[in-house]
């Protein structure tokens, strides 16, 4: 050792680490591994000048090579050992330059290689792994044997090395916590050592790295919650460390909010959202700080359409969590059932006093001050299932804030699609909001805004290039006029003498539904305005509901005129009998759409002798 | 044409043959298609299977008129319609599109491009001639195109030669627009005008050079960014055939007459040269390593795509940002709808690209499922189930009842109850009353029986009172005379019994609304038996009189004789009276008769 001039070791090591840095494009097109493979050679020529490994390689109990290695550390009793002695700081060295090497291996694609130069480096380091020199390097080395598996797609063996990671950072901070040495300070000149601040950054960017391969190797094997957990931990260690770009995170963490939505973890997804808003909120403020003329022109766009993005976010939530009180309070019909309702009300308090218990167990972003503006958000928002309409209405005007918010970016002209689908979900928060309404004249009204803000749309689109977009509006028009219809007739039974003027009301409905049903249907036909012989499996079963809406329709028009009564059961029967003669020619079909195919054959054979009726009574008269 | 169910893209896989450097080092082919099946097997166990799949043999021909053919036909009639090419470089994806315009290349080994090139003008001319021989102003055809390459987000024209080198580093200003009326398209981008196939040609290959230049200068690996090169074609025709009018595009009614009407039909036609998997992990942003498309990404800027995959996995009710979305927008009006998509990955068959290959593969297998359904929302329809179960549960009622004759439809049209079912109701209801008439008179029979009886033992005392007297002949007058007594008795309480009943349905019958089918069958149930019992009546008090007359004389005969005779004649004058009551009740009961039938005359 002596002998060796440490200033050369340092100094190739350093050249070595440049190179290694070297952007690859930068090398030549037919050698694109140049400055890695000089790098290698430094690195080994620094490995010589080190000399031969120490021998107490021997001691080790058993070999730990392979996949196993990683499981194994965790067993054994592990004990904070320094590396002390001459000994001991060779083989550390020695465990830095095989780390350089197995990376250096991995990158030009020499996984084998990498592989062996990585397990060395464990081997050497591991008695000492919970030491402050060398816990960070032992951390790295596993990190990046978990990336080799995973891409030998071994991701069982990925997830060893990785767990193992995170026990032993642990275990670390509990046991040791002062910020441990990075690995480059090895060959540094003691003037040039980092701070211990520089080093903590650099030791909790390595766990957070860890983290978020865990997440990634979760999700490779359909691990989703514990995926998003790790997700939710590295978005809450980048908070932390303040590591982050505000856009770029609150439109991460928003995002996480529909993994958390879809799972109807209603106060997680909360939690996020409101965090996207927070940190969002600097945005404003770092840019007006940080004077960046060139961006001018086009950080604003970028910034509308996150915030546009995290809006859309919001509606989801409230949109879901509405929608999922529907569910658990409907009736068979879709109704509110009011039993159903109370067992709620009754399980709301339960829901309450776990609030504390949930909360706990959550991974919460932000300390302080960022922590109470969190939760001053998250405080105008309910997440549990609204009750009752007042409930509900509150969720429905957050919600409808949002769309407004959402459109200001996603506006028609430029972003058709983006808008129609704020649209949609501006209906769609109407439409859920109509169930919580008892008031049958102000539930019509509700549906009556949804048609206002639907039918302009399938006017000024292209049927040609919006065409499943047309289709999903007109299907949900023709849904609208159908339940307005509903609503009236039932209000109609209710008076004691229907007056012309509603039945006037209720068949103009009617002709509306069935005009929106049409126009989907027509949809369907090809450019020879033929209908298919065959419906494409995607719109069967809409297809096939709009037949058979259209078919009821006709049956429910209110006419006085037997004429016109029996063309209109001609006609319902008539579509009645597309929908049986369909199944019967194509029986792939029946299964899609099996309570309505039952409905429509018997249809089919009650309509006829109806009409035999009224062909009689008319013959009569 | 562009089938309307099939709006997703299809997939098609290209192998390509090894190369004589690959034999030479002794790769060996680790790919093998099921024959007849468009199934791929990498390896042993790693199948896939896709739209088409075409093995190392086949022509350029063949994948030309098997794939995209049918899409430059497409556009003819307005169709969009878009050809992804994927795949490791070295897969043969360029030889496969054709764009690598080698001087050398024969006509039977040109790649899809040229191929779609030389069709779209060839179609052109057709149309053109076609028209020409029908005597027909011809079609105009507007040919245009543009060049773009995607990188990071960013978009370059590749068109662009007047923009200075130092302008390339800055950001574009060009931008996608999504109008409503027209799709997608781009602002602040050069679009060429072509007249000539070879004019198209040209331009390609210019795009490409300087795709290759901007790359360089950019430091980026040309593997990294996506290239779109977009033909427009605009087409202005005579509405010859009102069938193919679209109009969408015209906005001109069906129909109209054909003369002197011209429609534009404009399609896009994109050619899209997709970053491939491979390499990526070479272009490293400083400090993290940024390898993307294998299980891990290592820097943290991926973070945003990790978290946007989890929600892939569950129901799509969620609003995930899109990361990708530059490339998703430009392609957004050809993705779906009408158009067509299709997508050919190209992939090695040596094993030593095993690896990439199978990347390929996934990837292609993922594009495969990337369909735009028509979502629509299928809540409430059990009201509407339940609505027309009740319905049809009524119609099945009401034809059981038409089965069974109850409901017909009357002469006036009206639908109402059948003549016989009437009839029937009718006869139920004098049943009714007969039975309650029998009932009535059994209890009358009772209570005449024990009259009866009574009178007898009080006869038979007198009699016995009166013993040894001789006179047989009155006593067996006297007795017969009790015997109809009591036969009027028992009648005077029927039609009593009989009255009070009737008195009753009447007053049912007014209680009821007018048409009530009740109160009609009623009356006749009386029309018949309680006359017969009328004439019974008279008939027997005419008898009575007789026998009275008869009587009379006898007694005058033997008033001398005996002295009963006053006793009798007492108890004859009763019986007189007797009958006259009954009489009196005949009357009303006759009156009440009347009263019934004049309800029945209001309501026919």
């Amino acid at each position: 050792m002596a002998n060796v001039p440490w200033a050369e070791v340092c100094e190739k090591f350093q050249a070595a680490l440049t190179l290694s840095r070297v952007e690859l494009q930068k090398n030549p097109e037919k050698e694109p591994y140049k400055s890695k493979y000089s790098a290698r050679a430094l690195l080994e020529e620094v490995k010589a000048l080190l000399g031969p490994a120490p021998e107490d390689e021997d001691e080790r109990p058993e070999a730990e090579d392979g996949p196993g290695a990683g499981d194994h550390a965790l067993g054994l009793p592990a004990e904070v050992v320094e590396p002390e002695g001459p000994v001991a700081q060779r083989a550390v060295r020695l465990a830095v330059i095989e780390f350089h090497l197995g990376v250096n291996h991995i990158d030009t694609e020499e996984l084998s290689a990498g592989e062996e130069h990585l397990v060395k480096c464990l081997r050497l380091l591991r008695r000492y792994r919970l030491s402050h020199d060398c816990i960070s390097l032992y951390i790295q080395a596993q990190n990046n044997l978990g990336i080799l598996w995973s891409e030998r797609e071994e991701i069982e063996t990925a997830q060893a090395y990785l767990e193992s990671s995170e026990a032993l950072y642990t275990q670390y901070m509990k046991e040791v916590g002062c910020p441990p040495l990075d690995p480059t300070e090895r060959f540094l000149p003691e003037e040039e050592k980092l701070t211990e601040q520089e080093r903590s950054k650099r030791f909790e960017k390595v766990y957070t790295h860890n983290l978020y391969y865990l997440a990634q190797v979760y999700q490779h094997l359909e691990m989703f919650e514990k995926a998003a957990h790790y997700c939710h931990s590295t978005l809450k260690r980048q908070l932390e460390h303040n590591a982050y770009h505000p856009i770029e995170w609150a439109i991460n963490a928003a995002t996480l909010s529909q993994f958390y939505i879809n799972k109807l973890c209603f106060m997680e997804a909360r939690h996020c959202l409101s965090a996207a808003n927070v940190i969002f909120g600097q945005t404003g403020k770092i840019s007006a700080t940080e004077d960046t003329p060139e961006a001018e022109g086009e950080v604003p766009e970028l910034y509308h359409q996150r915030k546009g993005e995290i809006a859309r976010c919001w509606i989801k939530y409230c949109l879901t969590l509405m929608q999922n009180a529907q569910l658990s309070m409907q009736d068979n019909i879709g109704e509110l059932d009011l039993d159903k309702q109370s067992e709620l009300r009754a399980l709301r308090k339960k829901e309450l006093d776990e609030e504390e218990s949930i909360r706990k167990k959550a991974v919460q972003f932000g300390t302080g001050e960022l922590c109470d503006a969190i939760s001053a958000v998250e405080e105008k928002v309910s997440y549990l299932r609204p009750l009752d309409f007042e409930e509900a209405r509150e969720l429905f005007l957050l919600g409808q804030h949002y769309v407004f918010e959402a459109k200001e970016f996603f506006q028609i002209d430029g972003y058709v699609t983006d808008h129609i689908e704020v649209v949609q979900d501006h209906s769609a928060l109407f439409k859920v909001l109509a169930f919580f309404e008892t008031d049958m004249e102000r539930r019509c009204k509700m549906h009556k805004r949804r048609i206002a803000m639907l039918e302009p749309l399938t006017v000024d689109l292209n049927p040609q290039y919006y065409l499943l977009v047309n289709r999903q509006i007109q299907f949900e028009i023709a849904h609208a006029y159908y339940d307005m219809m509903d609503l009236k007739v039932a209000i109609a039974d209710r008076l004691r003498d229907p007056d012309s003027h509603i039945v006037k009301k209720i068949n103009n409905l009617n002709k509306s539904a069935l005009k929106y049903y049409q126009l989907f249907l027509d949809s369907l036909r090809d450019p020879n305005k033929v209908f298919p012989e065959h419906i494409g499996e995607d719109v069967l079963r809409p297809a096939m509901l709009a037949k058979f809406r259209v078919a009821r329709l006709y049956g429910k028009i209110i006419t006085a005129d037997p004429k016109k009564e029996l063309e209109n059961l001609a006609t319902s029967l008539e579509h009645y009998k597309f929908i049986v003669d369909y199944c019967e020619k194509h029986p792939e079909a029946a299964q899609e759409i099996e309570v309505e195919l039952e409905l429509s054959k018997e249809m089919v054979s009650l309509l006829p002798t109806k009409m035999e009726r009224f062909r009689t009574k008319m013959a009569l008269t | 044409m562009a089938g309307q169910g099939d709006c997703c893209v299809k997939v098609a896989v290209r192998i390509r043959p090894q190369l004589s450097k690959e034999k030479i080092e002794g790769c060996h082919i680790c790919t093998s298609v099921t024959p007849g099946e468009p199934q791929v097997l990498l390896g042993k166990d790693k199948a896939f299977t896709y739209d088409f799949v075409f093995d190392l043999d086949t022509w350029q021909e063949q994948i030309y008129s098997t794939c995209v053919s049918k899409l430059i036909e497409g556009c003819f009639e307005g169709y969009n319609a878009t050809v992804l090419a994927y795949g490791q470089t070295g897969a043969g994806k360029t030889y496969t599109m054709g764009t690598g315009f080698d001087m050398a290349t024969s006509e039977e080994e040109q790649g899809i491009i040229p191929r779609a090139i030389a069709h779209l003008f060839g179609g052109i001319a057709e149309r053109k001639r076609r028209a020409q021989e029908q005597g027909m102003a011809g079609p105009e055809f507007k040919v245009s195109a543009q060049f773009l390459e995607l990188y990071n987000e960013e978009i370059l024209d590749l068109f662009d030669s007047t923009r200075d080198p130092d302008a390339r580093h800055r950001r574009s200003n060009i931008k996608i627009h999504e109008d409503a009326n027209g799709g997608i398209y781009t602002t602040g981008v050069t679009s060429r005008l072509i007249h000539s196939q070879e004019e198209l040609i040209q331009c390609l290959k210019q795009g490409a050079l300087s795709r290759t230049t901007a790359s360089t200068q950019m430091n980026v690996q040309s593997s990294r960014s996506h290239a779109i090169f977009t033909i427009h074609l605009c087409q202005m025709r005579m509405c010859t055939q009102p069938d193919l009018v679209n109009e969408a595009v015209t906005g001109l009614p069906d129909g109209t007459p054909p003369s002197n009407e011209y429609e534009t039909l404009t399609a896009k036609f994109h050619f899209v040269d997709l970053a491939g998997s491979e390499r990526l992990k070479r272009t490293g942003a400083t400090g993290e390593r940024a390898k993307e498309g294998i299980s891990i990404n290592c820097g943290l800027l991926a973070l945003g795509n990790v978290i946007s995959a989890l929600g892939d996995q569950s129901k799509k009710v969620v609003h995930v940002p899109y990361r990708d979305s530059k490339l998703t927008r430009l392609l957004q009006d050809s993705l779906g709808g009408n158009s067509q998509t299709i997508m050919i990955a190209c992939v090695s068959p040596s094993d030593r690209d095993f690896m990439e290959t199978l990347n390929t593969l996934k990837y292609a297998n993922r594009a495969r499922n990337i369909k735009n359904k028509v979502v629509v929302n299928q809540d409430k329809t059990s009201q509407q189930i339940s609505a027309l179960r009740a319905e049809i549960a009524r119609l099945q009622m009401e034809l059981m009842e038409y089965k069974a004759g109850k409901r017909v439809i009357g002469e006036d049209g009206a639908e109402g109850y059948s003549d016989l079912f009437r009839e029937n109701a009718m006869l139920q209801k004098e049943n009714a009353a007969l039975r309650l008439r029998v009932k009535a008179m059994q209890e009358a029979i009772d209570a005449i029986n024990n009259r009866v009886t009574q009178l007898m033992s009080q006869e038979a005392n007198l009699l016995l009172a009166k013993a040894g007297d001789g006179n047989e002949a009155i006593g067996a007058l006297i007795q017969n005379y009790i015997r109809e007594i009591e036969e009027l008795r028992t009648k005077l309480l029927e039609s009593e019994a009989m009255n009070e009943s009737l008195r009753r349905s009447l007053s049912r019958a007014s209680a009821r609304s007018p048409y009530s089918l009740g109160a009609s069958p009623a009356a006749p149930a009386f029309g018949g038996s309680p006359a017969s019992s009328m004439e019974d009546a008279s008939e027997v008090i005419r008898r009575a009189k007789q026998d009275l007359e008869r009587l009379k004389k006898k007694e005058v005969r033997q008033r001398r004789k005996s002295p009963e005779k006053e006793a009798f004649k007492k108890r004859a004058k009763l019986q007189q009276e007797n009958s006259e009551e009954t009489d009196e009740n005949e009357a009303e009961e006759e009156e009440e008769e009347r009263d019934e039938s004049g309800c029945e005359g209001e309501e026919g």
